[in-house]
C-alpha cells in the first residue's frame, strides 16, 4: 500500500505547491517536505478510497492535496503551524497538542485519521493517543501515523557524537517552520515498539516503511560546501539505506473486536473454562484433583472434560465442579470446537489427562491473557515415564521455548476473538490436524493483528506414552504418520515458524537430519559402491548410542529390538513428511 | 500602451512594498486598457499566467544553498538575462524597473531594441557607490524616488533630475472591515521579521514597557521571514532570534506570531489592531503605514524617510526620532518607542481618529498614484527623450506632504 501510486500526485502536489498563495519562505518549506506529502498521498489513496479524514498538525500542503482529490478533510490545528486561507473553514478544534488530545470527542466518524509527528511529541503516552483517537474512527477505519524514528541517521549520528536526540524542553529555539509545525520530540522510539503501543490500543498495524520526509537542504537556506555536501550525503545513504531514513510511516487499522481490548481495565477476574480431553477415568479424576487445587479461584474458572462416549466417568469428589461432556473422540477437532464454542469462561484453556499443570497454571494463563494478548502457550517438559526415544516430531515431542508451536496441551486462548478468527478447525485441506490445530489457530489469531504470547511459566509437565491409553497396538504408526504429514503443510501456511521450528530450517528434528543422513550416505554408498559414504550414518548411530547398547553382547538382543524401533518409526515419519512434503509443495524431512 | 514590469520578486511569493506597488499599479494600469506585463520569477514551475488583465510570466529560479552563501547575486544576474530576452520579444512600449530589477545592462539594451525606461529608486545605497550599485539609471528616461529626501539624495550623486513618486495604497481593498478591541490593544508589526533594519528588536526593548503599562495589550508579529535567499535569519538578526529582549515572561507570553498570513487576511488585521508600528530606518516609503492608515489604524514610525513624510498629521500616528542603525539599540529610543506606541493606543481610542487615518491616507490613494504612473509613462513613450524637468511630488501637488 505504501509506495504505490494510482494518480500522478507527485504532479498534484507540485501543481497545488506553484500555485499556492504563499510567500516564498513557506513555498520553499513546503518544498522541501514535499516528499513525506507525496508519500502521505499515495499511502492514504491506498487506505481509502473516499471518505472523511482527520488530519492532526498538518502542514498547508497535505490538507489541499487531499481536498483536491475528493477526500473530505478536518483539521486538529495546533498553535505555530501555517495553513491557507481556504483551509481554515476546515478546523474543527485548535489548541495545543496536549489540549487536543487530552479530551477528543468520543464520537466514531473519521474513516482515516492523519498522525505526522505526533506520537513522538504529543505530552501523552502514545498507546493512550492511540486508544483515544482510535474510538473516533468508524468500523474498518484506519489511521496513517508518521513519526521520526529512533534509528534514523540523525538519531545514530547524534549518538556517535554525544549529543542527547531528545532535546532539552526548556531549550528556546528561534527557529520556525512553516511546513509541519515546528514541534519537539519529546520521546524516541522503533517501529517494533510502535507496533506494541498499537496493539495495546486495540489496533493492528497493516503496513510500515521507512521514508524520505524531506529534500536534502531548503533550496534558499545558504550553505557552505561542506555542510551541503554533508548533507547530499546524508541524503544519498537515506535513499541506499531506508533503515537511515527520517521518518517511518505506518497504515493502522482497528481490530475487529476493539470493546474486549479494554477486558485490562477490568477489576473482576476474567472466568476460565478448562477443556481437558481424556480417556481414562483414573487419570482424568487425577486431571481433575490438580485443576482442583489451583491457586485460581474456583468460582472464576469451571472444567469442561471431553472424553468418549463409551468411557463412564462417575461425577463425584473433584469431577464434582466438572462438566462432562461425552464426545466420539475427544481428540477430534470437532470436539474441540464444541467445546470452545460451548465454554462459559471470556478465556479458554486446554489441557488434557496426561498433562499435570502446575497449581498456578490457570492463574498465569489467565494473567497474560489481557489487552491484545489473545493466545498463550507455554513450555512442556516431559515426565519420566515418557518414550523419550521416539519424541520427534512437534506435538510430541518437549517443547522447551518459543518454537511458534502451541501444544494442543498447553494453550489458553480468548474466546471471543478465537471465535471470530473462525475458532478450531482443520490447519490444511489435506490434513486432521489433530495436533497442530492451537498452533494454527494462534497464528490466524497473529495474522489477525493480535498479539500471541510463549510465557516460559505457564509450564506443563505430559507423558508422553509409547502407545495412547484406550488405543490399539499400531495406533501409534497412523498417528505417528499424520503427524509427520501435517508438518509441511503447517510450515508452508505460517512460513515464520520455519526457522524456530525446524532444524536449519528444513528438518523436522535433529534425529530426523540425522536419520536422512544416514539415509544418503548408505543409499550412496550402495549405488556407487563406495563403503566409505556409510560414515555419514555415524552421526545417527551416536545420538541413539544410549539406545544402542550392542556391547557387552548379552545388550544386543535390546539393542537390535530398538534399532528396528527406531528405523520403523524413522521410515513412518520419512513416509509422512514426504507425502506431506508433496502435498504442500513445501519440502520437510 | 505595452508597459513591462520586470522584477524578480512578485506576489504572492514575495509581500514586501515593491511587490505590492508593482501588482497595484498593473492591475490600475491594465485596468485603464494597456498591456501590462509582469516579468518576474518564481520557485516553482516556470509559466505564463493572467493576474487578472495582467499577465505575469515567472522565469524560472536559480535557487540553490551554495549560491546563496557563494555568489547571492547570481540569480538577480540569470533573472536580467531571462527577463531581457522575454522583453526582446514581448518589445514593450515602456519598461518600469524598480533598484533591484537587476537589469544592469539596461541602458545598452535599451538603445539596442528601443524600448524606452523608467527607473524607480526604492532603497537607499551607499552614497559614492551609486554608479556600482545602480548603473541602469543613466539611461532611464526618468528617474523617480519614493520620497523627497531619496530624490535629493539621486539628483546629487547622479546630477540628474528625479521627480517623486510614491506607491499607492488601494483604497477598496484596505479599508477597516473589523471590530477593534479597544480594551485589548493589538500592537500590530507587519514588517520582515528578518530585515534588521525595520526595527524588530527596538520593538521588543520597548514591549517591556508597554506590557508594563498596558497589561492586556498583545504584540502581533504578522511579518514574513526574509526574501527568500536575501534576508536570512543566518546570525541570529531576526526578531525571532531575539525574542529574550522582552524579559517579563508574561510580557513574551503577550506576543504572537502570526505568519505573512493570506493577501486577503491583512485588512482584517490592520483593522483590528490599535496601532501598526513600524521602528524602520533607512525606509524609503513604508507602504504598511498607508495600508494601516487606510484601514483606520494609526501608526508608529519613524520621524525620517518614507514614514516621516507620510506621518505629518499628529491626529493619524506618532514618530520617532529613528535616523540610523544606532536608534535601533538604544534604550533612550526603546523608551521613546514605547511612549510612542502607548500613544499610538491611546490615540486610537479617540472616535475620529479611524475617519481622519482613511482620508488622510486617501492622498496616496491608487486612483491619484495610478493616474500619475499613467501620465508618466505616456510622457516618456510620446516623448522619446529624457524628461529634463522635475515633477512635483504627488503630496506637493495635493497638499498634503510636502517636500
Amino acid at each position: 500500500m505504501i509506495g504505490t501510486t494510482r494518480v500522478d500526485d507527485a504532479g498534484l502536489v507540485g501543481d497545488l505547491l506553484d500555485h499556492l498563495p504563499v510567500t516564498d519562505r513557506v513555498f520553499h518549506d513546503l518544498r522541501h517536505t514535499q516528499p513525506l506529502v507525496e508519500t502521505l498521498v499515495r499511502t492514504i489513496q491506498g487506505a481509502l478510497e473516499t471518505g472523511r479524514i482527520l488530519i492532526v498538525a498538518p502542514n498547508a500542503l497535505l490538507p489541499l492535496a487531499l481536498k483536491r482529490l475528493g477526500y473530505r478533510v478536518d483539521i486538529w490545528q495546533v498553535p505555530d503551524a501555517s495553513l491557507t486561507e481556504e483551509l481554515e473553514e476546515h478546523v474543527t478544534r485548535a489548541g495545543t497538542l496536549a489540549d487536543l488530545l487530552a479530551n477528543p470527542p468520543n464520537e466514531p466518524e473519521y474513516d482515516l485519521i492523519v498522525l505526522p509527528y505526533v506520537l513522538e511529541t504529543a505530552p501523552h503516552e502514545p498507546p493512550e493517543v492511540l486508544e483515544r483517537l482510535r474510538r473516533l474512527l468508524v468500523m474498518g477505519g484506519r489511521l496513517v501515523v508518521v513519526f521520526r524514528h529512533a534509528g534514523a541517521l540523525e538519531h545514530r549520528l547524534m549518538a556517535l557524537t554525544g549529543q542527547p536526540p531528545v532535546v532539552d524542553p526548556a531549550i528556546r529555539s528561534s527557529a520556525v517552520s512553516y511546513s509541519w509545525p515546528l514541534t519537539r520530540p519529546v520521546r524516541l522510539f522503533g517501529r517494533d515498539e510502535f507496533r506494541v503501543w498499537c496493539r495495546r490500543g486495540g489496533l493492528r498495524v497493516l503496513h510500515q516503511a521507512f521514508v524520505i520526509d524531506a529534500r536534502p537542504a531548503v533550496a534558499t537556506n545558504a550553505m557552505s560546501l561542506p555542510a551541503w555536501l554533508a548533507a547530499e550525503a546524508a541524503y544519498a545513504a537515506k535513499w541506499r539505506v531506508p533503515a537511515l531514513r527520517s521518518a517511518s510511516i505506518a497504515v493502522v487499522e482497528t481490530l475487529g473486536n476493539p470493546a474486549s481490548t479494554q477486558d485490562d481495565t477490568l477489576t473482576e477476574l476474567p472466568r476460565v473454562t478448562v477443556v481437558l480431553r481424556g480417556c481414562d477415568p483414573s487419570r482424568i479424576g487425577a486431571a481433575l484433583v490438580r485443576l482442583g487445587a489451583q491457586t485460581y479461584p474456583r468460582q472464576r474458572f469451571d472444567v469442561v472434560v471431553l472424553h468418549p462416549s463409551d468411557v463412564k466417568i462417575e461425577p463425584q469428589g473433584p469431577s464434582a465442579f466438572a462438566s462432562l461432556v461425552p464426545c466420539r473422540n475427544p481428540e477430534d477437532l470437532e470436539a474441540a470446537n464444541a467445546a470452545l464454542i460451548a465454554a462459559t469462561g471470556s478465556i479458554v484453556a486446554f489441557t488434557d489427562e496426561l498433562s499435570e499443570v502446575t497449581r498456578s497454571w490457570v492463574e498465569v494463563g489467565a494473567r497474560e491473557i489481557q489487552g491484545a494478548t489473545v493466545a498463550v502457550g507455554g513450555p512442556v517438559s516431559v515426565s519420566a515415564e515418557s518414550a523419550t526415544p521416539f519424541l520427534v516430531m512437534p506435538g510430541a515431542r518437549q517443547l522447551e521455548k518459543d518454537e511458534g508451536w502451541f501444544s494442543t496441551s498447553n494453550a489458553f486462548f480468548r474466546k471471543d476473538v478465537a471465535l471470530e478468527a473462525g475458532g478450531i478447525r482443520p490447519p490444511a485441506a489435506d490434513t486432521r490436524g489433530a495436533s497442530s490445530w492451537a498452533t494454527d489457530l494462534a497464528h490466524r489469531l497473529a495474522d489477525s493483528g493480535y498479539t500471541t504470547r510463549f510465557d516460559p511459566s505457564l509450564e506443563v509437565s505430559r507423558l508422553f506414552p509409547f502407545i495412547q491409553p484406550g488405543k490399539g497396538r499400531r495406533s501409534w504408526m497412523i498417528e505417528e504418520f499424520e503427524r509427520a504429514r501435517e508438518l509441511p503443510g503447517t510450515v508452508r501456511k505460517w512460513p515464520a515458524m520455519r526457522k524456530q521450528l525446524l532444524a536449519h530450517g528444513l528438518f523436522a528434528s535433529r534425529r530426523t537430519m540425522y536419520f536422512d543422513l544416514m539415509l544418503a550416505g548408505l543409499a550412496g554408498a550402495a549405488l556407487r559402491r563406495r563403503p566409505a559414504l556409510a560414515v555419514l550414518a555415524v552421526p545417527f548411530v551416536l545420538s541413539n548410542r544410549r539406545f544402542l547398547p550392542f556391547w557387552p553382547a548379552s545388550l544386543l538382543k535390546p539393542a537390535g529390538r530398538n534399532l528396528r524401533g527406531l528405523l520403523v518409526r524413522h521410515s513412518i515419519w520419512f513416509a509422512g513428511l514426504a507425502v506431506g512434503s508433496v502435498k504442500a509443495r513445501r519440502v520437510v524431512l | 500602451m505595452k508597459v513591462a514590469f520586470p522584477y524578480p520578486g512578485y506576489w504572492p511569493y514575495v509581500r514586501r512594498g515593491i511587490e505590492r506597488c508593482t501588482h497595484d499599479l498593473a492591475t490600475f494600469l491594465a485596468g485603464r486598457g494597456h498591456e501590462v506585463h509582469v516579468i518576474t520569477s518564481t520557485p516553482g514551475r516556470p509559466r505564463t499566467e493572467w493576474d487578472g488583465k495582467v499577465k505575469v510570466t515567472y522565469l524560472r529560479q536559480v535557487n540553490h544553498p551554495l549560491l546563496f552563501k557563494y555568489a547571492a547575486l547570481f540569480r538577480l544576474a540569470v533573472f536580467a538575462l531571462d527577463a531581457c530576452r522575454v522583453m526582446k520579444a514581448e518589445r514593450p512600449d515602456v519598461a518600469h524597473l524598480w533598484a533591484f530589477s537587476g537589469i544592469r545592462m539596461a541602458p545598452i539594451w535599451s538603445r539596442a531594441f528601443h524600448v524606452p525606461y523608467v527607473f524607480q529608486m526604492s532603497v537607499y545605497w551607499p552614497r559614492g557607490l551609486g554608479d556600482q550599485w545602480f548603473p541602469e539609471i543613466r539611461g532611464a528616461r526618468q528617474a523617480i524616488a519614493l520620497n523627497s529626501h531619496m530624490a535629493d539624495a539621486v539628483e546629487d550623486e547622479f546630477q540628474m533630475p528625479c521627480m517623486v513618486m510614491t506607491p499607492p495604497v488601494d483604497m477598496r481593498t484596505f479599508g477597516p472591515c473589523a471590530e477593534r478591541d479597544l480594551d485589548n490593544p493589538i500592537v500590530l508589526y507587519p514588517a520582515d521579521l528578518a530585515d534588521p533594519r525595520k526595527g524588530g528588536s527596538l520593538l521588543l526593548r520597548a514591549w517591556n514597557r508597554v506590557y508594563r503599562e498596558c497589561p492586556s495589550a498583545r504584540l502581533v508579529l504578522a511579518g514574513s521571514l526574509g526574501v527568500a535567499g536575501w534576508l536570512q535569519d543566518q546570525a541570529g538578526q531576526s526578531v525571532l532570534s531575539k525574542l529574550d529582549l522582552v524579559t517579563d515572561p508574561r510580557a513574551r507570553a503577550a506576543i504572537e506570531l502570526r505568519g505573512p498570513g493570506a493577501v486577503s487576511s491583512l485588512p482584517a488585521w490592520y483593522s483590528r489592531a490599535s496601532v501598526t508600528v513600524l521602528p524602520s530606518v533607512d525606509e524609503a516609503f513604508g507602504m504598511v503605514v498607508t495600508e494601516s492608515l487606510a484601514c483606520g489604524t494609526p501608526v508608529v514610525a519613524s520621524a525620517h524617510g518614507g514614514p516621516g513624510e507620510i506621518l505629518t498629521h499628529p491626529g493619524v500616528g506618532v514618530t520617532v526620532d529613528l535616523r540610523t542603525a544606532a536608534d535601533l539599540t538604544s534604550g533612550k529610543r526603546a523608551s521613546e518607542l514605547a511612549e510612542a506606541i502607548l500613544r499610538g493606543i491611546e490615540l486610537s481610542r479617540e472616535t475620529t481618529t479611524a475617519a481622519r487615518c482613511r482620508e488622510w491616507a486617501s492622498q496616496w490613494g491608487l486612483d491619484r498614484v495610478g493616474l500619475e504612473e499613467e501620465g508618466l509613462l505616456q510622457d516618456v513613450v510620446a516623448g522619446g527623450g529624457s524628461i529634463s524637468h522635475r515633477l512635483p511630488s504627488l503630496s506637493e501637488r495635493y497638499g498634503g506632504v510636502g517636500r
